[in-house]
Order: structure tokens, then sequence, then C-alpha cells
């Protein structure tokens, strides 16, 4: 397959394929909590899988989703203005993001823009309850993939996933592999 | 490689303008130490009350205009500006017969601020006034303001014009004295903010009310929990979701208040106030019932006190006024209706209240006046169309944003 680059001349130039990623890691909240009971809880494991087109050594799109751990807090005989009481809450966010990634050299930077499912759950004097709501952010991330065989990399990525609507943001660490599903 | 580090840069850039969030928040400045108020004597509310009236700006126009209104609200007094919708609240004390004012200003749609201190000697109205002498055509209001907390330098005097007209004009403070965006030293729908609504120059308040997921009435504007309004990493989505202990507990509003309840709420409007008017803007169907068993309360309570106090249940949405007629309520609470005239007459509502930008509707706010009923327009914050209500004569309360300009403008024309 041949593409036209910007000035015109015909060039046999990198095809163009479907990949996949997956990964997972360590993520952390920057920002300070906004209040804790008792034990609290800032990081945890994340994950993260893509699907994207693009070519093997420029520019590519896709989406992205996966799990990012936001903050956890528990607390027994909690000093409230109801008497001491136990609870425990926590929050999590799924992305559903759009993506565009630029790669040179086994670097790749990926760049998001969309929706997080932000999810929370608390327990508040035996009674349980939950919530979601839809709020957009973004991402960035930097990485580095080698390339294993022509199908496989595998690499280290640093990702900063910021919920706006939410203010929180998270970094994480991630280990992935990329496998190229379909092209050539 | 250029043109990859050129992109880079170009998109952490647009990354990070994107998640700047703009800080809202307005230090009202205080004097240190408590200023010269620490070593005075109390000026009672009733020799305050002598100072209302309309004054002429003798110097300081430049930041006040050409008039300005002072109102007593119970041991302060607030000076109301059309220019720059400037605004001042001053506590007051006395040394001897000399009569000292120290508080702040502020620009009101911006974050110009400052301290101010007024100073009445005993020789210059200050004898007099603790006499309950009115000021005559004579009396200056002098004193000087200053920037941020810089000591007061710039003079200001104010010269007595005329007292204040006798008023039944309803001006209702929007989310019980001002929203989150107008940079007030209180949260909306906090009790604090409801406190602060007099010296603001509102009579009445407009609060927002909605249902837990155990049903406590509490004050929120929003459907949902957001950091717009609350300070919280877990209450988010619907407010219905979380029960009001899980509410009062796991977050607070954003400048630290507890969200409280309309009990609380209407508490403090009876024994915190003299405020005669409270709008309850009800946000769902299903808060009606405890919003009216409230009202009901506080009436006979307000009654007991001697209170003239006007709790109406605000019906926005033909669904509320719907859920209202189907609770037979229309002979028992006193509703406030939003929609068309025969839905006013439907629901039975004491008041009509439209939106501003239908107009001054003289003819129709005039068949609610000959009906035995009142129409309040809101939210009304622009400048150039408050006065063209005023004038019109026939409506009988404004809902704004902006208490200190509408009472500015009642007052000065």
């Amino acid at each position: 397959m041949y593409v036209l680059v910007a000035r015109g001349q015909e060039t046999p130039v990198t095809t163009f394929r479907l990949f996949v990623e997956a990964g997972g890691g360590y993520a952390y909240k920057l920002n300070n909590p906004k209040s804790t009971f008792g034990s609290y809880t800032r990081d945890g494991i994340a994950g993260t899988f893509r699907l994207k087109w693009g070519s093997s050594n420029l520019l590519g799109i896709g989406i992205e989703t996966g799990w990012i751990p936001i903050s956890s807090t528990s607390a027994k005989n909690y000093n409230s203005e109801f008497g001491p009481i136990d609870l425990s809450a926590s929050t999590s966010a799924v992305p559903l993001l759009g993506i565009f990634s630029m790669q040179r050299l086994g670097i790749q930077l990926h760049a998001g823009f969309g929706y997080y499912r932000v999810h929370a759950t608390a327990t508040v004097m035996g009674e349980a309850m939950e919530s979601s709501e839809w709020k957009m952010g973004y991402l960035l991330s930097l990485g580095y993939g080698k390339l294993i065989t022509p199908d496989y990399r595998i690499g280290m990525e640093l990702k900063w996933n910021n919920i706006v609507e939410h203010q929180v943001s998270i970094l994480s660490v991630q280990a992935r592999i990329m496998v190229m599903i379909f092209g050539e | 490689m250029n043109n990859y580090s050129t992109t880079l840069t170009v998109v952490l850039i647009a990354f990070l303008g994107f998640s700047c969030t703009q800080d809202n928040s307005v230090n009202v400045p205080l004097f240190s130490n408590g200023g010269t108020l620490t070593n005075t004597l109390p000026i009672e509310s009733k020799q305050l009350q002598l100072f209302n009236g309309v004054y002429d700006v003798i110097e300081g126009s430049d930041q006040l205009g050409k008039v300005v209104v002072i109102k007593q609200s119970g041991k302060k007094l607030s000076i109301f500006s059309g220019k720059n919708v400037a605004l001042f609240v001053l506590q007051s004390g006395r040394i001897d017969s000399n009569l000292i004012f120290e508080g702040y200003w502020r620009y009101a749609q911006s974050q110009d601020n400052g301290l101010a201190r007024f100073v009445i000697s005993a020789e210059q109205g200050g004898s007099s006034l603790l006499r309950g002498i009115p000021p005559s055509a004579s009396f200056n209001f002098r004193g000087a303001i200053g920037d941020k907390t810089s000591e007061p330098g710039t003079p200001i005097v104010l010269q007595f014009n005329r007292p204040l007209k006798d008023t039944a004009f309803t001006i209702l403070a929007h989310r019980g004295g001002g929203r989150n965006s107008d940079q007030l030293p209180e949260s909306e729908n906090s009790l604090g903010i409801i406190q602060l609504a007099e010296e603001f120059g509102a009579n009445g308040i407009e609060i927002d009310v909605r249902l837990t997921k155990d049903g406590s009435p509490i004050l929120y504007h929003d459907d949902n929990f957001s950091p717009r309004l609350m300070n919280s990493e877990y209450l988010i989505g619907p407010v219905s979701n979380y029960t009001f202990a899980a509410i009062r507990t796991l977050g607070t509003l954003k400048n630290g208040e507890q969200i409280p309840t309309l009990k609380e709420a209407l508490n403090v409007v009876l024994n915190s106030t003299t405020l005669s008017t409270i709008w309850l803007d009800i946000k769902s169907p299903s808060t009606i019932a405890p919003a009216v068993k409230l009202q009901q309360e506080y009436k006979l309570k307000a009654a007991a006190l001697g209170r003239t106090l006007h709790i109406y249940i605000g019906l926005p949405s033909e669904e509320l006024a719907d859920q209202y007629k189907k609770e037979n309520l229309l002979d028992t609470a006193d509703a406030l209706c939003e929609l068309s005239l025969s839905d006013v007459r439907a629901v039975k509502a004491k008041v009509w209240a439209p939106r501003w930008t239908l107009g001054p509707l003289p003819n129709e706010a005039e068949q609610m006046r000959s009906e035995g009923r009142k129409t309040f327009v809101w939210t009304l914050d622009q400048k150039e169309f408050i006065l063209p209500f005023l004038t019109d004569g026939k409506i009988d309360g404004i809902l704004t944003n902006y208490p200190s300009l509408v009472a500015f403008e009642y007052y000065a024309f």
C-alpha cells in the first residue's frame, strides 16, 4: 500500500495496521485528599486496553479503555455528628477515550480525550450506596516499545490521566504488550 | 524530529491549558487584630437605623458614582452603589460619642476589594445620632478605603440627601445570598450565606431544596454532586443516591460548610435574621410534601414570635404543579408558580414568578395584584434592566444574584 506524503510524491511508506495493546501497573492519585477518615489509600493497580489503527512508525488513532483506582477510605467508630459510626468509601474510573499516537524509534506519545465513568461506593452507618457519572477528561502518556517480532512489542509507559470534571489526576507506570492483529 | 518536537510541545501546552481550573475564591479582607473596633462599645440597631438614607458622593465618585444608599442590617451598615456594583459591609462601634465603622468594600462583579473605615466624631454628628436625632442635610459620612489589606487612605465623603422610602418591595437573594461564582465569603445555599443576605441588601432569599435517598430535605442546587459546589472525593452523581448521613459525613460545600437541611435553614432565618420572605425552589415532586410540612411548622413558629415570614413553595414546572395539586395542598400551603397565569390560578398560588426576560408585563402583574397575588421576577442582574421593572411599579419583588444593586436602584430612584 502506498500513501501520498505532503509534497505529493508517491513514495513507498509504512503500512497501516490494527494494533491491540494491553497493559497494567501501578497507579497513584496525585491530588491531596479532600477529606480522610481513618485509613486512606490513594494508589492501586491500573489496567489499560487499546485498539489502535496506525502505522508502525509514526501515527495512529484508536480508542482506549481500562480501569483506574482513585482512592478509598474506611474508619470504625469515626466521630461524626451522628455519634461514632463505621464508614467506608471508594472511587474508581473506567476511561473511554479517543486517542491518537505518534511514534518514532520506539518512543510513543499518546494523547487521548473523552470521558471517564467515575464510580463511587460508600457504606455509612450500615447503609450501602453507589453512584456513577460520566466525567470529561483526557490522558497523556509517554512510553517505549521494543520490537520483539514484527507483530509484537513489549514496553513500559508513563501515563497521566486527568479526569478534569472530577478534578482528579492519576499517574501510572504500566508494562504493556502491543500486538498487531491485522495488517502486513 | 523538529516537527515531532514541535507537535509534542503544542499538544502538551494545549492539555495543560485545558486542565487549568478557575479559582473563584475571594478573601474578604479583615483589619489585623480586629482593627479599631476591638475596644469599642456597641451602637444599638435603632441608632444605626438613623443612618439609613440616600447620600450624595462628595468625594469618591470615581469608585462609587454620584449617589449611594446606606442601610442598616443588625449591628452593621451596608453601603450600596450602582457604579461597579460596589458594596460595603461595615461593623460598628463607638468610643464615647465618636462612632467608628470598619469593614470591607468590594465590587460585586470582580475581585476588586479592600478595607474601609469611616469615623463620625461627636462634633460631626456622633452625639446627635446617639441621642436619636436623624442626620440633617449637612451630615457627612466620612471615611477612606484601601486596596486589599492596605490601610484605608483614599478619602470617601458621603453627604446625607434624604431618608429611605418605606417599602413592601421584596429583594430576594438567589441561592440564599449569591452563587459560588459570585466570589462570596460563604458558599451558595449555606447557613452562612443566608446570614449575610441582609447585609448584601436583600429582605428575602431563594433557596434550592431537594431530597436525599432517605427523604431528608436539604439545600443543594444541582441534580448531581460536583467539584463546582462540593469538596468530596466520594460524593458523585445524583444527590438522591446518597443518604443524609453519607452526605454530611463524606463531603462539605465548597468553602468547607456542611450542606444544611431545610429545617436548619428555616431555623437560621427565624432566629438569626429579619428576612421576611423565603422562596423554596423545589427540585423534585417528592420534595413537595416534606417541604410543605416544614413550611407550615415555621409559619406557626414565626407567628408565635410576632414575625412576618412568608414561605413559598416554588413550583417551576408543570410536573411539580401537578404533584402539588395531587397532594391536595391548594388551600393549605402557600405556593409560588413560575408558569402561566392560568397555572397560577389553578394551584391558587400566592405569587406569580415569571422570568424577567419576558419583560415587566404590567397588565399581567396588575391582574395578579387585583387578585391579591404578588409578582416576583427572576433572576435579574443587569443594571440597565432593573430600573424599567422598578419604575413600571407593578411588580412586588426581584430575585437577583446582586441584591446590593437592586437595593441601590430601588432606594435611589
